[in-house]
């Protein structure tokens, strides 16, 4: 094992997998940790065991990359099933392996690459067993080729919702149907989308996919209610405006063995927050994320953010910021700019696929309605059993920062420490004081991030030598 | 009532005891994947209401989906692979104490 | 109210001090203002460990340290809610013979105040809290102790201040305080606010409080650390204390909390060090106090911690309040920097409270002792010796 690389890369995506190639291919050394069994990220998630034929609508870079991070394994030391459960200023970072025990790393230069979270919007009985994130349905096929036996009903908007339901059409499953918040795109969306031919052309492979298996979809409207004895067996749909609040209209009631709810994707922001970056929100890239120089670095000198943990991007940019991160770190590092060619192509490619994305944000992107479909009941921090109602009324006793709430309504302070309800709880905040989203604010993030083991933390040794 | 079935065939079944009660389920399984196809969906209460819960986001985030394994409370189910003799305690009383 | 109008009393920082002497003050019929830059609570007093104990105070305060626990346990009766109130047992353990009798000698000065505090040996001790480690050679036990859910306070708070008629103005930073001909201006990031009385409440931030004033006393900021484990099933039945080091207890929903450790730092200016705090000391102090827990009780070691947090006090070079009428300006009281202060917070809130509406106080609170006029000549806190503990 390698432990004298002075880079360590945090997540093993499309990202953070090619910042490693990158640096791999100018002679640097680095430690790749990710916490799943495999690299890929989300988009090229796999699993452990033989898994038959490819999932559709996937291509096969994930396979490509995995075989390419073996090859360069001299250089590259890539730790699964790590979980990097603390980064601090000092590019000091605390390593969770197996939940058991606890290491801490001390490189020269750190990229940061941990992708995205699902963005979920509460309504009542979203906290049935049945219900699953878009990204969680997807998770079953990709790792375990597991799909929902009985009807589907898919909720949300954003690209995922319509690649999950024609994945899991091609395995067989039955989607009843695609709950989709957002309206036809206008021509003038169409057209600016059309400025990725490529993506454009898989969207639309999506669509005709559910078209041709006759899956019905609901335009503009939304799953208001997930109903069932103890866990979900239906879904109650009604229309949506275009900020996605429920409208006047037919309501239907649809039966549903598996509910599946996403609403687009938003940046990981758990490790930057904590090493203390700056932070700034962008609506048309899913929110809050850490700000950037064009060279990847964050205002924490050599802590760099490559992918969609830096604003939404998608995989294609993830890809061209893990060159470009490589480059800064190969260059601050003294390694030379043999990287400087390929960081350039990378920043050409970057500005059509930027818009693209803002193409994509404004046809499907969060609308401020996101929440409109939650009651004074309906639960927001799962953890803690929080409810809307619970929130609002710390809000008008005057508590308008997201601390103070948190504190008081205990709203983000359980298990998961916020990453479920954070995007719901600044929705709350927002419109029950009438501020802008951006305005809500972001909550701290504090080490641990995930239950560790006092004995490991009591124990921790001295920095593993990272040079 | 089973939600979820399996595309693929199984390699190899190893022996776990879920809830007191022995299950046969393939090795290196995701676990809370393996739970979900035996027919399982609700993996813990909540801690105020006492309401059931299952998994989520099964990517390691939502911490929805933990059960005690082999003594340990709430560790992800999502995030452990199936080995022989593992002991899963569902709706746990330490992972759903008030 | 109209801005115009002048509140009889504006309390300055909504922390257990400040909101238990607003509280007193409207219930006794002043028009109240209680100022809080966050939100009710939010700092020392609702991250702290919520410990209700006589056995980390400076002896003279034992009597008001007993009071204060007192009124926790009564909180349904004058805050309208129970704030998690655990009666326990405590116990404060050494390890070695020279802790052991320190230990003693501190111990014995506080039951000498009146605290129901015994010196027993390490076997006596594991009668008590069967968890506790082999290693123990001495432990003091006091059959007063506990703790409260010290985060739920602000909510709290805030119903009771609200149903008392005190004007709450949470999110609200006060920069400076002007004195006019109609009593004292408080300038604030929103409108101004004009009082005949001001009780400055900052607990750490004191010291630039009495700044405003012309004032410059030796108050110094202490860091504690405190990490939380997930729930557990019942390990610990008492409040557990290692001697001058940590302290360990479990709350009703099995979280075990573990506060303190050693290598903690003192701080001149809260506002800037806070975020400044040296992540590597931060992490250290941790550890230590994680590996001092175990020590403790061994049971811990399969404990998992799910969040580790800090939060300051503020603390006099002798380490007694600060609580009193303010030199050189008529009007204007201080009240705070008090050790184990959650403890005894609503009794000294109570005590000020009574002496401005003209009552006679339980016990005294204009002490000598506690009189921020001492200040002015102290010495500043030495870093190395640190501040006398009893
Ligand atoms: C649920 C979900 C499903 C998605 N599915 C698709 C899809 O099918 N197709 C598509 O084009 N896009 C998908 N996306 C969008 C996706 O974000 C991008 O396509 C792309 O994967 C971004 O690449 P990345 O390298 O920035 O991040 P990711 O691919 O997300 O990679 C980040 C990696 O970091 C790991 N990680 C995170 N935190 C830590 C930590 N603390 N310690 C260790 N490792 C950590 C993660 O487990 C992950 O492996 C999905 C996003 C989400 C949230
Ligand atoms: C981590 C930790 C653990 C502790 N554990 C215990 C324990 O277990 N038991 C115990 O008895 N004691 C404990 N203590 C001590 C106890 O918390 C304090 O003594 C007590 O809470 C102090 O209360 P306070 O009201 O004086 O100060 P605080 O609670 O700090 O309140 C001061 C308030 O003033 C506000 N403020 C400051 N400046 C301004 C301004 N310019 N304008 C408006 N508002 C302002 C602040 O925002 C703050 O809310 C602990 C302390 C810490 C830090
Ligand atoms: S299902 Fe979300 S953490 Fe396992």
């Amino acid at each position: 094992m390698n432990t004298a690389a002075p880079v360590v890369i945090v997540g093993a995506g499309p990202a953070g997998a090619t910042a490693a190639l990158s640096l791999a291919e100018a002679g640097i050394s680095s430690v790749l940790l990710d916490d799943n069994g495999a690299a890929g990220g989300q988009v090229w998630r796999t699993g452990a065991a033989d898994l038959g034929p490819p999932l559709a609508y996937t291509d096969a870079r994930g396979d490509e990359l995995r075989r390419d991070l073996k090859r360069h394994g001299d250089l590259i030391d890539h730790r699964t099933g790590h979980e990097v459960v603390g980064l601090f200023p000092d590019l000091r970072l605390w390593v969770l392996e197996g939940g058991e025990t606890v290491t801490s790393l001390h490189p020269k230069a750190i990229v940061v690459a941990t992708g995205a979270l699902e963005v979920f919007a509460p309504v009542p009985g979203w906290t049935r067993p049945g219900v699953y994130g878009l990204g969680g349905l997807q998770a079953l096929m990709k790792t375990s080729r597991v799909v929902p036996d009985g009807p589907v009903v898919l909720g949300g908007a954003g690209p995922l919702l319509r690649l999950v339901a024609a994945q899991l059409a091609s395995f067989g499953a039955e989607i009843a149907a695609v709950v989709d918040a957002a309206p036809w795109p206008s021509s003038g969306q169409v057209l600016r989308l059309a400025s990725q031919p490529g993506l454009l052309a898989k969207g639309l492979a999506f669509e005709w996919g559910l078209l041709r298996r006759g899956i019905p979809v609901h335009r503009g409207s939304a799953i208001v209610e997930v109903a069932g004895d103890e866990e979900a067996d239906s879904v109650l749909v009604a229309p949506v405006d275009e900020n996605w609040r429920p409208v006047d209209g037919p309501r239907r009631r649809l039966e549903a063995r598996v509910v599946g709810l996403g609403y687009g994707v938003r940046s990981n922001v758990e490790l930057t927050r904590l090493a203390g970056c700056e932070h700034t929100f962008s609506a048309s890239r899913g929110g809050w994320h850490a700000t950037r120089n064009r060279d990847m670095e964050t205002t924490v000198e050599n802590l760099f953010l490559a992918g969609d943990g830096g604003g939404i991007g998608g995989v294609e940019v993830a890809l061209a910021e893990g060159v470009i991160a490589a480059a800064s770190v190969s260059e601050r590092l003294g390694q030379g700019d043999r990287l400087k060619t390929k960081a350039a192509k990378a920043r050409g490619r970057m500005v059509d696929l930027v818009r693209f994305q803002d193409a994509l944000a404004d046809w499907s992107g969060v609308r401020p309605g996101i929440l409109a479909g939650s009651t004074e009941d309906t639960i927001i921090c799962r953890c803690e059993d929080v409810t809307r109602g619970e929130i609002a009324a710390a809000v008008a006793a005057g508590y308008t920062d997201i601390g103070p709430v948190k504190m008081n309504t205990r709203a983000g302070m359980g298990l998961c420490q916020g990453r479920t309800c954070t995007p719901a709880l600044q929705a709350i905040m927002a419109s029950e004081t009438g501020r802008p989203l951006a305005e809500a604010g972001l909550p701290t993030s504090r080490a641990p991030l995930r239950p560790v083991p006092l004995k490991a933390l009591a124990q921790l040794p001295l920095d593993e030598a990272v040079e | 009532m089973t939600r979820f079935r399996r595309t693929t065939p199984v390699q190899s079944l190893v022996s776990v005891t879920v809830d007191g009660r022995a299950m046969e389920l393939p090795e290196g399984e995701v676990l809370a994947a393996a739970l979900l196809v035996g027919g399982m969906g609700r993996f813990s209460d909540s801690v105020r209401v006492g309401e059931p819960r299952g998994p989520l986001c099964l990517m390691g985030s939502c911490f929805q989906c933990v059960a005690e394994i082999d003594g340990t409370p709430q560790v992800r189910t999502c995030r452990t692979a199936v080995r022989a003799g593992m002991t899963v305690a569902l709706n746990a009383p330490s992972s759903a104490s008030k | 109210m109209k801005q115009t109008e002048i509140y009889d009393s504006a309390v300055i920082g909504g922390g257990v001090m400040g909101c238990t002497t607003a509280l007193h003050l409207a219930r006794g019929g002043m028009r109240v203002v209680l100022v809080e830059r966050g939100g009710l609570c939010g700092e020392a007093t609702g991250r702290c460990g919520g410990t209700l104990s006589l056995m980390y105070v400076p002896a003279i305060l034992v009597p008001y340290a007993i009071r204060g626990r007192e009124l926790w346990k009564d909180a349904p009766r004058w805050l309208g809610r129970d704030v998690g109130f655990n009666d326990r047992h405590g116990l404060d353990i050494a390890f070695t013979d020279a802790d052991g009798e320190t230990l003693r000698a501190e111990m014995e000065l506080r039951a000498a105040a009146g605290a129901p505090i015994e010196i027993i040996d390490g076997n006596q001790a594991r009668k008590i809290e069967p968890a506790l480690s082999k290693d123990i050679v001495a432990a003091a036990h006091c059959a007063q102790d506990g703790h409260a859910l010290s985060y739920l306070s602000g909510v709290f708070f805030h119903r009771a201040l609200a149903r008392a008629g005190v004007d709450i103005r949470v999110g609200t930073d006060v920069f400076g305080v002007e004195g006019g001909d109609r009593g004292f201006v408080l300038r604030t990031a929103k409108q101004s606010i004009r009082a005949r009385r001001i009780v400055l409440a900052g607990g750490v931030w004191m010291r630039k409080m009495i700044g405003w004033f012309g004032l410059d006393v030796p108050i110094i900021g202490r860091v504690t650390q405190e990490t939380i484990s997930e729930r557990m099933p019942p390990i610990l039945a008492s409040g557990v204390r290692v001697f001058r080091d940590i302290s360990l207890k479990q709350a009703a929903n099995g979280t075990v909390l573990v506060g303190g450790g050693r290598g903690s730092r003192w701080i001149e200016d809260a506002d800037r060090e806070t975020v400044e705090l040296d992540p590597a000391v931060v992490n250290q102090v941790m550890m230590n106090a994680l590996g001092s827990a175990r020590r403790a009780v061994p049971a811990l070691a399969v404990a998992r911690a799910v969040r580790m947090w800090t939060g300051i006090e503020g603390i006099a070079p002798d380490n007694m309040p600060v609580i009193g009428p303010l030199p050189g300006t008529a009007d204007v009281f201080t009240i705070g920097c008090q050790r184990s202060g959650f403890t005894a917070g609503p009794f000294m809130g109570r005590l000020l409270a009574d002496a401005l509406l003209g009552r006679q106080p339980e016990m005294p609170i204009f002490a000598p002792a506690f009189d921020p006029a001492r200040l002015l000549s102290m010495a500043p806190v030495d870093r190395e010796r640190g501040v006398p503990t009893v």
